[in-house]
């Protein structure tokens, strides 16, 4: 693999200021004093670990920049974006939402920058697969997500998959499931001997998303998950497929597949529950890998659902954070290198030493089974070209709306029928308003 | 009649003062320099509340995601509402919580107010003080505690429900379609029911005492007491109890967005949730004003109705 072997040149300990790499890809940036001001939403772990390393080093590299990082949460992003990339002195570089409600608003609104250009003087698209870099584009007038603009980049990446308890599975007599098949017969051996078969707390709503995920990637093509979100070839959600996965949601939650609680338990709850022993498996995205590799250690492993066909690997899968220049920023070529300086493979190498997924393909440090059946997973991914992206993004109502739908359906309380026609109803409904 | 003395100076005092006024304003009207005391609380409400109300009515006629370009679309925004299946849901749940967060606590509120009234002294205080607390925490550490309180794995309200051999009824609280609606607004009935008591003990000081001893005479017991004497004496006290509880449950976002976000499935939605949902997770701004003009409306006509029942009354 290139992306590996180039990886293999910068190996860890290059802790010296400024890697050669980095330094040579600089196109004679201004020496003037530039105080670049840099947003993020990293609030722990491995990237705020990252972006404080990489900071020091980037301003050491050119003493005339100073960057000058603002963290906010989530929620914080949401409230103050907007109001901060329509000022007329806006930050430098936001992290921007992907999807209609920031970066279609926003780009259509004239407030990003086109990347294109930086793109192909870094070779960012050289960097990650091309399914990895459409959510961060749209069409230069804001109308198309997945369009031929792209307007933020990124440095990690993220996977929704199984997580499986290894002792509890071998205690039922069963190795890692191969295929679609196995993992149902998984979970009614589990039924069969009075244990919880999946892990799950949906209080939160939008974690039972992630739970419909990668049982809909089972059973529908990458094709249509992608034509969805981006809304191409007219898909539309009330396919036969979707009907099965929301049948086969509702026939196992009958069953207790899911215990009888999970709709009143937190998603970290739910994984406290799990990395106590309750639960066979649990289905959600790579983000709660560290909690769960530090309470079970070498005892717990992810996987992802085997396609019901039998076909290559499919799974919903996104960069992290992306990161957008605003159009009315001062220095936009001082903010591309660093841009570029963030999500390159010195970045990801931090990442993957401190225990979490970068964008890049990385070597596997191997000291953590977890993370390396992450960056396995990752890198399944980008070989079978198998990422595909969430599904709450084809309309910004459709976080709601999905998880709503699925948790009625889980519930009973709604046919599988009426479950895909209410989404379909809600993301026609986008549609015809734009 | 004989003038006091000083009367004199005072009045050539006095009209040395109307006349430098008078070419201004008649004698008696406000001198111009009030307007200046008054100049910065006005600038601060007009800022904060009256600019904000006005926005949000002027908003509520556009289509806006809040960034790009505006479109006046008239009354669309509010013709929308009407056949919305999310917000009948809201507001029957809106309905629902009314009676956990005006009945209940009013009721609540009586009673302990009537009790407490009878308990004099230090003790009083003391009582008064722990049954008021609910109502003095933050809205979100509420939340927290009674996220503890409903967990169905460790919960506290599960694990007391095991202890005690009834774990055949634990249910996930938050979690049940049936059964969210109402853990919510118990905790609702919780928060609140120590304004009323409040309200309605200081409305008991006002009553005089010789109408308990009217009663008493009268042959009255402590039932017939409180609704001879009491209640009709607190009738104030109670309108002001269910306007404030009122809005308060139509209001309500903090609780159910901390507990439920709305779930499962639709079943703890409110009005200010789905505000809260438009106006920033959908860019649906225009739409978002909309639903928060007609909520304001609704709440100021639900005001005024209580009012003018109970001004009826008296």
């Amino acid at each position: 693999m290139r992306r590996l072997s180039t990886a293999l040149v910068l190996t860890t300990g290059v802790a010296l200021i400024g890697g050669p790499a980095a330094l040579a890809q600089d196109p004679g940036l201004t020496t003037e004093p530039v105080t670049l001001v840099v947003w993020d939403g990293e609030t722990g772990d491995a990237p705020n670990i990252m972006l404080d390393q990489l900071n020091a080093e980037f301003t050491a590299q050119h003493p005339n920049i100073t960057v000058e990082r603002v963290t906010k949460s989530f929620e914080d992003l949401t409230a103050t974006l907007p109001l901060a990339v329509s000022d007329p002195n806006p930050p430098d570089i936001v992290p921007v939402n992907y999807g209609w409600t920031q970066m279609g608003a926003f780009v259509e609104a004239g407030h990003l920058l086109r990347l294109d250009t930086y793109a192909d003087q870094y070779g960012w698209r050289d960097r990650v697969p091309a399914s990895f870099i459409k959510p961060h584009t749209f069409s230069a007038d804001g109308r198309k997500f997945g369009g031929d603009s792209l307007y933020s980049f990124s440095y990690a990446g993220q996977w929704v998959g199984v997580y499986y308890n290894k002792e509890k599975l071998a205690g039922l007599g069963l190795q890692l499931p191969t295929t679609c098949a196995e993992f149902e017969a998984a979970i009614d051996a589990a039924l069969e001997a009075g244990q919880l078969p999946i892990q799950a707390g949906f209080l939160e709503k939008w974690p039972s998303t992630h739970v419909w995920e990668p049982f809909q990637n089972a059973m529908v093509t990458k094709e249509w998950a992608r034509d969805f979100v981006y809304g191409d070839n007219d898909a539309t959600f009330d396919i036969p497929e979707n009907t099965e996965v929301a049948r086969k949601l509702q026939d196992l939650a009958a069953r207790g597949a899911f215990g009888a609680d999970f709709n009143g338990v937190s998603v970290d709850d739910a994984v406290n529950q799990f990395t106590a022993g309750n639960g066979v498996f649990f289905i959600q995205g790579t983000w709660f890998s560290k909690g769960i590799y530090d309470a079970m250690g070498d005892n717990v492993g992810i996987f992802i659902l085997p396609r019901c066909d039998g076909g290559d690997p499919v799974a919903t899968a996104s960069p992290g954070y992306g990161y957008s220049i605003t159009s009315r920023s001062a220095h936009p070529d001082v903010a591309a290198a660093y841009l570029d300086f963030i999500t390159s493979e010195r970045a990801a190498q931090i990442l993957v030493d401190n225990g979490s997924l970068p964008a890049m393909a990385v070597e596997d440090p191997g000291t953590n089974p977890l993370l390396s059946d992450i960056l396995a997973g990752w890198s399944a991914l980008s070989e079978a070209d198998g990422m595909v992206p969430f599904q709450d993004w084809a309309a910004p109502p459709l976080l709601e709306s999905l998880s709503v739908a699925i948790q009625e359906v889980m519930a009973g309380r709604i046919t599988p029928e009426d479950m895909v026609s209410r989404v379909q109803a809600d993301y026609a409904a986008f549609y015809a308003d734009r | 009649m004989t003038t006091p003395i000083g009367e004199g100076p005072r009045r050539q005092i006095q009209a040395r003062v109307w006349r430098r006024t008078r070419a201004s304003a008649a004698p008696g009207e406000p001198r111009s320099i009030a307007y200046l005391y008054l100049a910065l609380p006005l600038l601060l409400y007009g800022t904060f509340v009256l600019l904000p109300i006005l926005a949000t009515v002027g908003w509520s006629f556009l289509k806006w995601d809040g960034v790009t370009a505006q479109r006046w679309v008239g009354l669309d925004n509010y013709i929308a509402l009407v056949d919305d299946r999310l917000l009948r849901v809201a507001l029957t749940n809106a309905m629902v919580l009314i009676v956990f967060y005006t009945v209940l606590p009013v009721t609540i509120g009586l009673l302990l107010a009537s009790v407490l009234a009878k308990v004099t002294g230090r003790r009083q205080g003391a009582y008064r003080a722990i049954l008021f607390l609910p109502q003095v925490l933050a809205s979100v550490v509420v939340a927290l505690v009674f996220k503890l309180v409903y967990e169905p794995n460790v919960g506290i309200l599960n694990s007391l429900l095991r202890g005690v051999g009834a774990g055949g009824l634990t249910r996930p609280w938050l979690g049940d379609f049936e059964l969210a609606l109402p853990a919510i607004g118990v905790v609702g009935t919780w928060v609140f029911y120590g304004l009323c008591m409040v309200l309605f003990m200081a409305g008991i000081q006002r009553i005089p005492s010789d109408l308990y001893d009217a009663a008493r005479v009268d042959g009255a017991g402590p039932v017939g007491e409180f609704f001879a004497v009491t209640l009709p004496g607190l009738r104030h006290e109670i309108t002001v109890a269910v306007v404030l509880t009122t809005i308060a449950a139509f209001r309500n976002f903090d609780l159910v967005f901390n507990l439920t976000r709305g779930g499962p499935g639709d079943s703890t939605t409110v009005p200010v949730l789905e505000v809260y949902r438009r106006a920033f997770l959908y860019g649906q701004v225009g739409s978002a004003s909309a639903l928060a003009v007609a909520i304001a409306s609704m709440i100021l006509l639900v005001t005024v109705v209580v009012i003018r029942l109970q001004e009826r009354r008296a």
